[in-house]
């Protein structure tokens, strides 16, 4: 079939500005298609738990977004001439999908099954492209990155020194790597202190980046729809850790994970030279191998917090179980939504520094149910949900301790 | 009357066609320019076509998700196939044996269509998730006025030979007069008011259901391997 390109015609192609789809794949045209608005996915939403607002929940989000694409490529628009899409309601619809988590919880419940996960960031990329996005501080992540490799405008120096034990050997060429990953390493240090000291326990020779070098894995980027840097940051990342030999790259990151697994190949351009691990597949392999083994008991009740791009996002769910259970004494609880359908914390989506309100509500909700299920320690295995909680319960009344996993399991197998 | 009833039909057929020419025409123009951006594996495996074939007929993910509406949903959408079914006998001459068969089951749809979209509303407006889409209530009232209307011609006898003529007249561009009375007009421009606002969802869920059944596949391979005689290694055994 041969399209138009110029002149009149209903099938004839649009500019590629007026597009509202432009930074949609075809299975996501299809999933805004297919909602069928019946709102079962607030009862899953935490920014629904924390406001209460339907007009920014998932289903409005589609409908608005479902209003532009009919104003500028529908039927009547191809008829009778592009419809003008109104600005308020461009505005509302940027700040609502915004002022998502992206946790994804919404998708994995649809009635449908619409991978949000995956729509949400793609909305916000058309919103960038149009220049109605990304909001707040998000807007100086690129130059941030540009300038000192990590979205939280720290020094290189101080990436690894404050936290890196001084005992632990890094071999300049290893078939494992190890990737900090700039939350972890600026925000979250007792997290990433823990994966080297498990590495180092378990015997095995890893290798990393100098400091300078392991520059921001591109999720902020991603996530908040700036895409532009991301091929160069990808390259230059999947090339250093090649030149070191690298055959499995580990990280406790879950959005670092989670961008490596599923989007560095595409920014790449190819499969990747190694396989991404996350740190507790590590563990809990070497657990199995009698590596690793926790040399002291642990007496308490602990309640793990599935991260969302850790479980919805890349399926980690058992292994970190596998690494808990593995601990004499230990007895390990449940969050009502745990697994495959867990409830973000409030620290997803480069929201959680504007919609502080939000992410504080969202966090002191997991702590709710840490306290109310008498859990001695609330277990997390990602560095932003750590700085988040943890921020969450300054102040508050109901207090439990907060422990990364690896942190913990590294000072058992002292 | 009659020729603005023919022309309004014509009307709806073409405007439901141009509807799904453009986002068919808006899927195939991104299919070719962009591709898909996920690594999840192409091909649909058995397991994943019999999932997404469960999926689709049983609407398992609206079950799990709310009983109340699922009953509703599922009674509604097989009411509203098995009541289309019926109705091709006005629309074909000789009627096939299939639709003489689905008449009486029809007749009972017929009945529980109403039901069931009062059950959908109901279960929308007592459910706590505080989000009711006006339109979709437009439309689930708009479907109960042309059930009602549809089961009153039973109580209030309608012409049925001279509907038919009038439907296959529509067919063969022949123009017929309707039959007398006024709920045949109302039920038939209910109907052809429906057609081009059909909700995009019925072609457009199946296919997302099967590919979230693929995505959910999928998602141990993510970073998970595949050890032969022992599945994936996903950390149990360990």
């Amino acid at each position: 079939m041969n399209i138009r390109q110029d002149g009149g015609g209903i099938l004839a192609k649009k500019p590629e500005a007026d597009i509202f789809t432009r930074e949609l794949t075809p299975q996501q045209l299809l999933e805004l298609d297919a909602c069928t608005m019946c709102g079962q996915c607030l009862k899953y939403c935490p920014v629904q738990d924390v406001t209460g607002r339907p007009s920014i929940s998932p289903p409005e989000k589609i409908r608005m977004f479902r209003e532009f694409i009919k104003a500028t490529g529908g039927l009547k628009s191809r008829l009778f001439g592009p419809g003008k899409v109104d600005r308020r309601l461009l505005e509302d619809f940027t700040r609502a999908v915004f002022e998502c988590t992206t946790c994804g919880n919404c998708g994995q419940n649809c009635t449908v099954g619409i991978f949000t996960q995956r729509l949400w960031p793609a909305l916000r990329k058309e919103m960038v492209r149009r220049g109605l996005g990304p909001i707040g501080p998000q807007v100086e992540i690129p130059d941030k990155i540009l300038r000192t490799g990590n979205p939280y405008d720290k020094p290189a120096s101080e990436r690894f020194s404050p936290w890196f034990p001084e005992q632990i050997r890094i071999e300049d060429k290893a078939e494992t790597g190890y990737y900090a990953g700039c939350t972890g390493a600026y925000e979250a240090t007792p997290m990433v202190r823990g994966d080297v000291l498990v590495l180092a326990a378990a015997g095995e020779p890893f290798t990393m980046l100098p400091a300078g070098d392991e520059v921001c894995c591109g999720f902020p980027l991603f996530i908040t729809g700036q895409h532009d840097m991301l091929e160069d940051l990808t390259k230059r990342l999947v090339n250093a850790y090649r030149d070191k030999g690298v055959k499995t790259l580990l990280c406790s990151c879950p959005c670092c994970v989670s961008i490596m697994a599923r989007d560095w190949p595409i920014f790449y351009g190819d499969r990747l030279p190694f396989r991404i691990r996350h740190i507790t597949q590590f563990a809990a392999e070497a657990i199995s191998k009698g590596r690793l083994r926790p040399k002291r008991d642990l007496r308490e009740k602990l309640i793990y917090h599935d991260p969302c791009y850790l479980s919805r996002g890349v399926g980690i769910i058992e292994e970190p179980r596998t690494v808990l259970r593995s601990i004499p004494g230990v007895e390990l609880l449940e969050f009502e939504m745990h697994g495959l359908n867990s409830r973000c914390c409030g620290a997803g989506g480069a929201a959680r520094k504007i919609f502080h309100e939000n992410a504080i509500a969202m966090g002191r909700l997991t702590i709710d149910e840490a306290v109310e299920k008498h859990a001695d320690r609330l277990i997390l295995s990602c560095p932003a949900c750590y700085a988040k909680v943890n921020e969450a319960m300054e102040g508050y009344d109901k207090q439990v301790v907060i422990t990364d996993i690896m942190e913990l399991f590294s000072n058992l197998i002292k | 009357m009659n020729m603005f009833l023919f022309l309004c039909a014509y009307a709806a057929y073409a405007l439901f066609w141009g509807r799904l020419a453009i986002s068919v025409f808006s899927w195939w123009r991104m299919e070719n320019r962009l591709g898909g951006n996920g690594l999840s594996a192409r091909g649909l495996p058995c397991s994943v076509c019999a999932g997404g074939a469960v999926d689709v007929l049983t609407f398992r993910r609206l079950l799990v998700a709310n009983g109340w509406l699922w009953i509703g949903s599922w009674t509604f959408h097989l009411s509203f196939f098995l009541v289309v079914l019926r109705h091709l006998r006005f629309a074909m001459e000789p009627v096939p044996g299939f639709i003489r068969v689905m008449q009486v089951p029809g007749l009972a749809a017929g009945y529980l269509l109403p039901v069931s979209v009062a059950v959908i509303a109901a279960a929308r407006f007592a459910g706590k998730e505080q989000y009711v889409s006006w339109k979709n209530m437009l439309l689930i009232f708009h479907v109960f006025a042309i059930a009602v209307t549809g089961l009153l011609m039973r109580f209030f006898r309608t012409d049925l030979v001279g509907a038919k003529k009038f439907v296959l007249g529509i067919f063969s561009f022949t123009p017929a007069a309707p039959p007398d009375g006024y709920l045949f007009i109302i039920h038939f421009s209910l109907v052809l008011l429906l057609v081009p606002f059909l909700p995009s969802h019925i072609l457009a869920a199946p296919l997302v259901m099967f590919d979230a059944r693929r995505r959910e596949k999928g998602l141990a391979a993510v970073m998970h391997e595949y050890q032969a005689g022992r599945g994936w290694d996903l950390g149990k055994k360990a």
